[in-house]
């Protein structure tokens, strides 16, 4: 029963156990019950007004653009764990070169694996591996305030950028998730 | 043809069905919202807990007594206890005994006895060598009235209490709607090894960690790991403790 419009079959009287009448759905051709007010393989509905279709084609877009847009953002937020890596062994390499400091230097080395094996993770489980990735960097940046309270502030826009780097991250991991 | 029903408007709806037909809700959005709302909890409590700990700092540092210090740890205690009022019944789930039998709870105590013992060594010789210091947490406490008493509560009877109840309850839950129970193992042993606040420690704190979490998960209590967390915590102060009293010429 393809057709939109009644068949004569259809209209011979009410069968006990009949599945109800059906249409196709204009948006994704897929039939459906014609007394259902929306699609339930898209979510059209069809019984709705035009601003109710306009919206719904208006979020369709926004979520697939969204999606479009997640792997690329959860890439950036997985350069920011090997960024932050970096520079955290470096800092480690100043410390022990010219302060003489073996203690910091290890403390660094081990949070410079913990950054990158959280990074080389996020490829396979996107979304966990960068919420601890923003844990552990916030734990930084508090375990760095409470050494030397002066740091708090210092590179506060770096320190924003890698925050907001890492969150958008998690938003698109937890996008993609639950799209589909 | 197999039937489910719309979690928002109770409408019959095939199991095959990605939209509600009659409100138009997405199926999967409650499991979408569900697991915002663990995401949100997680972060929420972990941020909770960073601001807590520097203002702790802070105030220690400007003050040292036992009163601030019983204080902290009631704040501590406050707001363990209060996130897990989001999460109620689950986690009130997790105090049963019924996966409790005399084998785990045997393994529970054999293995925190040599776990302390190995990790006391090993930290000492480390922080020999690296750090050139000897910690011992009875230094810390010496000024203290009655600090022998004051370190058994701050170290073998509330961290088993409520770092259970906050890593493997509270953060354990919330991470299970989010990752599968491997990876919400692995997550809840970094974390609690962050919070211990040094990243040479992740190397002992870390598969301590993971332990804990898999007896969380593999018998679906909270009894097993503080049982294994109060032993370790024990033997770790008393062998503080031994070797002050063998160092101060003491009588114990």
């Amino acid at each position: 029963m393809k057709e939109t419009a009644p068949t004569p079959e259809s209209t011979v009287g009410p069968i006990v156990g009949a599945p109800a009448e059906t249409i196709q759905c204009k948006h994704c051709r897929k039939t459906v019950p014609e007394s259902n007010a929306f699609c339930e393989h898209c979510g059209f509905p069809q019984q709705g007004t035009e601003a109710e279709k306009a919206k719904f084609h208006a979020e369709r877009i926004i979520s697939h653009s969204k999606s479009k847009e997640a792997p690329r953002l959860i890439r950036k937020a997985r350069n920011t764990l090997f960024i932050i890596a970096g520079i955290t062994l470096l800092f480690g390499a100043y410390y022990y070169i010219s302060l003489d400091d073996l203690a910091t230097f290890i403390s660094m080395a081990i949070l410079a694996v913990v950054y990158l094996m959280l990074g080389f993770w996020s490829q396979k489980k996107p979304l966990i591996a960068l919420v601890l990735g923003l844990l552990v960097y916030l734990t930084t940046v508090v375990i760095n305030g409470i050494v030397a309270p002066e740091t708090i502030f210092k590179g506060i826009i770096l320190k924003a950028i890698i925050i907001v780097f890492l969150i958008k991250g998690i938003n698109s991991a937890l996008h993609l998730r639950n799209a589909n | 043809m197999v039937m489910t029903s719309c979690a928002h408007c109770q409408h019959e709806l095939l199991v095959e069905s990605k939209f509600c037909g009659k409100c138009g809700k997405k199926v999967t959005v409650a499991k979408a919202k569900k697991e915002k709302k663990s995401l949100q909890l997680v972060l929420a409590f972990y941020i909770t807990y960073l601001v807590y700990a520097f203002l702790a700092y802070a105030i220690n540092s400007e003050r040292f007594d036992l009163t601030t210090e019983i204080a902290l740890e009631a704040v501590f205690i406050l707001l363990t206890v209060g996130f897990t009022f989001f999460d109620y019944k689950n986690v009130v789930a997790l105090y049963s005994f019924r996966t409790l039998n005399w084998k785990n709870v045997l393994v529970c105590t054999l293995f925190p006895i040599f776990s302390a013992v190995a990790v006391y060594y090993s930290v000492e010789q480390i922080n020999w060598n690296i750090f050139e210091e000897v910690d011992n947490v009875f230094y810390t406490y010496s000024e203290f009235p009655h600090s022998f008493f004051w370190v058994l509560v701050f170290y073998t009877v509330i961290p088993p209490i409520f770092e259970e109840l906050a890593f493997r309850g509270f953060l354990f839950n919330q991470l299970q709607h989010i990752a599968n129970w491997q990876v919400t193992i692995f997550a809840t042993a970094l974390i609690f090894a962050l919070v211990h606040f040094s990243f040479v420690s992740l190397l002992w704190i870390f598969p301590f960690g993971i332990v804990l979490g898999y007896l969380r998960w593999r018998f679906k209590t909270l009894w097993l790991g503080m049982l294994v967390h109060f032993i370790h915590n024990l033997i770790v102060v008393l062998l503080d403790y031994y070797y002050l009293a063998s160092f101060l010429e003491l009588p114990f």
